[in-house]
């Protein structure tokens, strides 16, 4: 008996939980679509470098001789890629059978015109098969950024195979030789719009289209599993508007999957085949059975170019410039010093003018700093209070960058730098080092006004937690939590790609000779996953 | 069948991680569409009136409890919060003047002091956020609940925290109006 009951417990707290959802005036986030066992990420190419599956697979990309004239004006022969490959973050679709990677390129002969290209790398994952392609976009449309931290646009799109199956192709045309692949692009309607999934999409699904003989267009249904694996021929079968259906046969490919389920979702595509034949497709009424019989498409996930990318070109990347900016001796001479001053009843700070760093001046608690600031490092301080009717004493500083520090500092001290992404504010404190950095300049206008009190009394009432319960944590803790609660601000008023948060930490602190101070960064980026906000650490490879 | 049910019933569950409800009183936020809810029931003691006088002032505070008040972001972001909110009125006993008042106002976005946080010694912060007319002034303070007698609290902890500088006329935030106690006062439930 008390079993059962302990059983049907399970069962109500999930339905209590499922009916929890209150529809007030809220427009609803995401449909429901379909899950795939799919998962999107963004890591750096470098990085990236590193692990031995996207070596190899880089490995195989195909390179040709070609002639390089230097500056000199002198010739060589090169192997080269005849592409160039951005340091922008390269986004990784990971399946159970393939990882697939999307990285940003520009063909050597292509002069800048509106388009983006990637270079598509998919690896599977069970014998390494590897095929390479090359995707053009056209664009039809602006980029323009949704909700979920990706992108929307619309474009028409070329396609060069480059290697298909291990085999180099690249010499080859499509139709004229080269194996055809079809290809399927992860996409994402969080927000309402659909569009490329970026790694906060909680919920994806597939568009599948065959560039080879015409468009088939659809979406894949829920089960991707349940399909017959034979070898031999594979056909596109799709039903709606404006699609065409067609047959290929292509000699041993992994055969069939059948979805099911397909939902009522279309996605307005054009794309241009290799024998520059346009097709459109309208996939607004395919509705049923998903896709059938696309035997193993390439997954694409377009990666755009800059603004939209986040990474700058390496020499100019935010790390850079915040390692170079206080690591001269004069800088950490006056940062040491400061460590000394925790526990002084004011802040205290000094502040880069010209080519000289100045004291700030110290009023009752807050420091001031002189005009003409180009970035300012000040403390903190300790400020042991005893809550009311008690003997109990806690700490009544919040140990990291405020939003005034933002507003009143930061962003007014941008104009004092000839490039205002060095400018920084610093914050030192016995729990704690930080610095906030210009990424992107800002300008202050009565929008911004307005949202940055929306991150003040956010940021208040959250912080305040911290104070009213300080026993209730460790430093550490208030650190995880504290980060997190500005970076979220941040985002909540659309200034995380603008305003980047750093943590210092000390080397060599007790050392006597200032060459051997060293401040270490850590890069903290916010991310929002189907579980909520989680903070990310990048070091900056000190 | 137990161990479907079993199944069903976590499935169900991680599913709708969406939809948290969690306490006011907590270190974490829910995720879009959750709520935080006043499960320790500790918002309802503070809505009415309250009065105190302090330097031939009298001071009427009233507090007014939005439950369930929707919470959302510029970027979309939004949750649900059970909120408690404040407006206050100044009167010059000497005079009989009324020095300010915004007992007014009833809508949520007009109401300038807000509840915060709690601890476990009876103290609750608040903040006065005032508008951007007056450079949206920070204040905080904490009004202190007496166990051994419900009907009085008191007021304490006044302090400045910070004012928008950009485009402020006052030189500094002393220079704005201030019109809320700054030292201790007793406040009696009406």
């Amino acid at each position: 008996m008390e079993k059962k009951i302990k059983m049907l417990s399970y069962f109500f707290l999930s339905i209590i939980i499922v009916s929890c959802q209150n529809e007030d005036n809220v427009p609803d986030e995401e449909q429901n679509v379909t899950h795939k066992n799919i998962e999107v990420r963004e890591l750096k190419y470098n990085d990236l470098f590193k692990t031995t599956t996207f070596n190899k697979a880089v490995n195989k990309i195909p390179k040709h001789k070609t002639i390089k004239t230097d500056a000199f004006g002198r010739t060589a022969m090169e192997d080269s890629y005849g592409f160039t490959i951005y340091d922008a973050p390269v986004k990784v679709t990971e399946t159970d059978e393939e990882i697939v990677y999307s990285i940003l390129i520009k063909s050597d002969t292509l002069v800048e015109g509106n388009y983006f290209e990637n270079l598509i790398i998919s690896v599977n994952k069970a014998n390494t098969s590897t095929d390479i392609i090359k995707i053009k976009y056209n664009l039809t449309s602006n980029i323009t950024p949704t909700t979920d931290d990706s992108f929307a646009f619309s474009s028409t799109n070329e396609i060069k195979y480059l290697v298909v199956d291990n085999v180099d192709v690249s010499n080859k045309e499509a139709l004229n030789g080269a194996p055809c692949v079809p290809y399927s692009m992860l996409a994402c309607n969080y927000g309402g719009t659909i569009h490329p999934a970026g790694e906060n999409c909680g919920s994806t699904f597939v568009i599948t289209i065959d560039p080879c003989h015409g468009l088939g267009i659809g979406i894949g249904g829920t089960d991707s599993t349940g399909g017959n694996t034979t070898s031999g021929s594979t056909s596109t079968t799709s039903t709606g508007n404006n699609t065409t259906s067609t047959s290929s046969n292509t000699s041993g490919d992994s055969g069939s999957t059948t979805g099911s389920g397909g939902l009522n979702y279309g996605y307005d595509y054009t794309t241009t085949t290799n024998d520059n034949t346009t097709y459109t497709g309208v996939g607004e009424t395919y509705g049923t059975g998903g896709t059938t019989g696309i035997g193993n498409p390439i997954i694409i996930n377009p990666v755009p170019p800059c603004p939209t990318c986040p990474e700058l070109e390496e020499g100019e990347t935010p790390c850079n410039r915040l390692k170079n900016n206080t690591s001269s001796v004069a800088y950490k001479q006056k940062f040491k010093a400061l460590t000394a001053n925790y526990n002084l009843d004011h802040e205290t700070g000094f502040f880069q003018v010209g080519d000289n760093y100045v004291d700030g001046t110290s009023q009752t608690t807050s420091v001031t700093y002189p005009s003409g600031s180009k970035n300012g490092t000040h403390v903190h301080n300790v400020n042991q209070k005893t809550y009311a009717g008690t003997t109990i004493t806690y700490d009544a500083t919040i140990k990291i960058l405020s939003p005034d520090d933002l507003s009143d500092g930061l962003i007014k001290m941008q104009n004092n730098n000839t490039d205002p992404k060095d400018t920084f504010i610093a914050m030192l404190s016995n729990e704690g080092i930080y610095v906030v950095t210009i990424l992107e300049p800002i300008t202050w206008n009565a929008d911004l006004e307005i949202k940055f009190d929306d991150f003040k009394a956010y940021y208040k009432k959250q912080c305040k937690y911290i104070v009213d319960n300080y026993l209730d944590m460790d430093d550490e803790d208030r650190r995880a939590y504290l980060e997190k609660i500005f970076l979220s601000g941040l985002k909540r008023i659309g200034l995380e790609n603008k305003i980047g948060l750093f943590e210092g930490e000390i080397e060599n602190e007790n050392d006597p000779d200032i060459n051997n101070y060293t401040i270490n960064w850590t890069r903290k980026k916010i991310k929002k996953t189907f579980l909520g906000y989680q903070v990310n650490p990048e070091p900056c490879n000190n | 069948m137990k161990t479907i049910i079993r199944i069903l019933a976590l499935t169900l569950i991680s599913l709708n991680v969406n939809c948290q409800t969690l306490p006011l009183k907590g270190l974490e936020e829910p995720n879009n569409g959750g709520y935080l809810k006043d499960m320790d029931n500790v918002l309802p003691f503070w809505v009415g009136t309250w009065k105190g006088q302090l330097d031939n002032k009298e001071y009427t505070f009233e507090f007014v409890s939005f439950p369930h008040h929707l919470w959302s972001f510029p970027n979309g972001d939004y949750y649900y919060i059970d909120e408690l909110m404040g407006k206050f009125k100044v009167v010059d006993l000497n005079t009989n003047q009324v020095l300010y008042n915004d007992l007014n106002v009833t809508n949520f976005e007009n109401y300038k002091i807000r509840f915060l946080s709690y601890n476990a010694y009876n103290g609750y912060s608040f903040s006065y956020h005032d508008k951007i007319d007056n450079c949206f002034n920070f204040v905080d303070f904490r009004l202190i609940k007496d166990p051994a007698n419900l009907n009085q609290i008191l007021f304490t902890d006044f302090m400045y925290d910070g004012y928008l500088h950009q485009d402020c006329t006052y030189t500094s935030q002393e220079d704005i109006l201030m019109f809320l106690p700054k030292v201790d006062l007793t406040l009696t439930r009406q």
